[in-house]
């Protein structure tokens, strides 16, 4: 047996929603399964196109010019087959400059399975090309009026794991559970690969890898807990992933080689009337065998976390503060031993990223909304590529942004 | 709940293939014809002038 939510549109609804706990439900119950073919698909997007500023690094682009590579367009589809089973699908275009590879990719493909539903028990298994839903803002990172900045904390959500980090082809399952004495109980398992384009390739590993990166396994693992009428929110989240690199055979820098990153998350989120609080924290151990000679074996382990708060000034204006850390190296947090490693090639500010992010939204309009931030950042750690980074262009060790990005959905 | 936080969740549920969120009706009236009109349907109003063709649940503080 289904049933569908309806919602009421414009700014009064907002205004019942609110009454919601003192107000009146109206509940109509219906023992058929069928159900209108209108409401049997679903059609939504977004818009937006921004404008960003860079000075002192190359995370957009190279020569540090206002740049227009902010877009971000996509649109989903969703149809019910069943009472049990469903389709879902998105198509996104991304052009982030540097940050990331740009053009049409498939976002998510799937077919969503309704296990098990009762009133305080919830399963579901997607099969296909799942979105990870494992940290606060992994699910939309790229949909622009879902999250806090239009550029997120780049210690969780490195831009240049994006592709990886966003999702994988394989199979994920939701378990949700509320309980009246214990509250609300969300856990999420993935498991399943992403496929490496060579650009990926090189934005990981450097410019003259010209081999193929293999995302060989994958398993990820989170559990939210909401207490009862709680506004706060607990979770822990799991990622263990392996890839392989295979040289090419002619003109490759480098030989085969086996990476391995593991993440251990926790994390916490405040939803008050005004005032929002979230936070991220979490270790990351990145072990790199071979690669540059056979026997090279590099074990590094790194730290990051942030703060933030939201305010809303009211039904429109939202202001956010924002604090990051990350290192990514705990065991040397200055980066003086990578800078004697490396005969001084790499400063030791590639050791570390550090940000402090202020900005706004305002709602122009229904579903249309502009959106501001600036960022003061000390530390190039999470600028591309990564293994093999490039401070020839990145020789700043304090760097700034600006973005601002106007965005549309529906 | 605030409703940012309904939207939030909705939202969520709509762009990364989740779930599917509320179908969204744009009066008061049109939601009640709406709901009487859809099996299995459920929406909140703050007031209902007929009651006939509901299953009514009334929340209080």
């Amino acid at each position: 047996m289904g049933f569908i939510l309806l919602k009421l549109k414009t700014k009064a609804a907002i205004v019942f929603i609110k009454k919601l706990l003192i107000l009146a439900t109206v509940f109509y119950f219906f023992s058929t399964n069928a159900m209108a073919s209108e409401e049997d698909f679903q059609l939504h997007g977004f818009f937006s196109q921004g404008l960003i500023d860079v000075n002192g690094s190359n995370f957009v682009n190279d020569d540090g010019d206002l740049s227009a590579e902010l877009t971000e367009l996509g649109l989903n589809g969703s149809y019910q087959l069943s009472s049990t089973l469903r389709l879902a699908g998105q198509v996104v275009y991304l052009d982030g400059g540097n940050r990331y590879n740009d053009g049409v990719r498939v976002d998510y493909a799937l077919l969503d399975w309704s296990v098990y539903t009762n009133k305080n028990l919830q399963i579901n298994l997607y099969l296909g090309r799942y979105k990870n839903n494992h940290w606060l803002y992994s699910s939309t990172r790229d949909v622009p009026f879902t999250r806090p900045s239009i550029i997120l904390p780049q210690s969780v959500y490195f831009d240049g794991f994006r592709d990886i980090a966003v999702g994988a082809d394989g199979i994920s399952v939701k378990v949700s559970h509320s309980s009246d004495s214990l509250g609300y109980f969300d856990f999420n398992l993935s498991t399943g690969v992403s496929p490496i384009s060579d650009e990926q390739t090189k934005i990981i590993l450097s410019d003259h890898a010209h081999g193929d990166m293999k995302h060989t396994y994958d398993l990820q693992a989170s559990l939210y807990w909401q207490p009862v009428l709680s506004a706060w929110r607990f979770g822990l989240a799991l990622l263990d992933s392996d890839f392989e690199y295979s040289a090419a055979e002619q003109g490759d820098m480098f030989i085969d080689a086996n990476i391995t990153l593991r993440r251990y998350f926790a994390n916490v989120l405040y939803e008050g009337e005004s005032w929002e609080f979230s936070s991220e924290i979490f270790q990351e151990r990145f072990i790199f065998d071979d690669f540059y000679y056979d026997g090279f074996t590099q074990d590094v382990i790194g730290q990051g976390m942030y703060v933030q708060s939201q305010y809303k000034v009211n039904n429109d204006l939202n202001l956010l503060l924002r604090y990051e850390r990350f290192y990514a190296n705990k065991d040397d947090k200055k980066g003086h031993d990578l800078e004697d490693s490396t005969q001084g090639l790499v400063p030791s500010y590639f050791a570390y990223q550090h940000d402090i992010t202020t900005g706004f939204s305002y709602d122009l309009a229904e579903n249309f909304r502009v959106q501001f931030e600036y960022h003061y950042i000390k530390g190039t750690a999470r600028l591309t590529p990564v293994v093999l980074p490039n401070p020839h262009i990145n020789n700043s060790k304090n760097w700034k942004l600006w973005a601002v990005q106007l965005m549309y959905w529906f | 709940m605030y409703p940012y936080q309904l939207d939030r969740i909705w939202n969520k549920l709509t762009y990364s293939g989740l779930g599917v969120a509320p179908i969204t009706i744009i009066s008061p009236e049109a939601l009640i014809d709406a709901v009487k009109k859809t099996p299995g349907a459920i929406g909140y109003v703050e007031k209902l002038k007929d009651e006939n063709g509901f299953y009514i649940i009334e929340i209080k503080d």
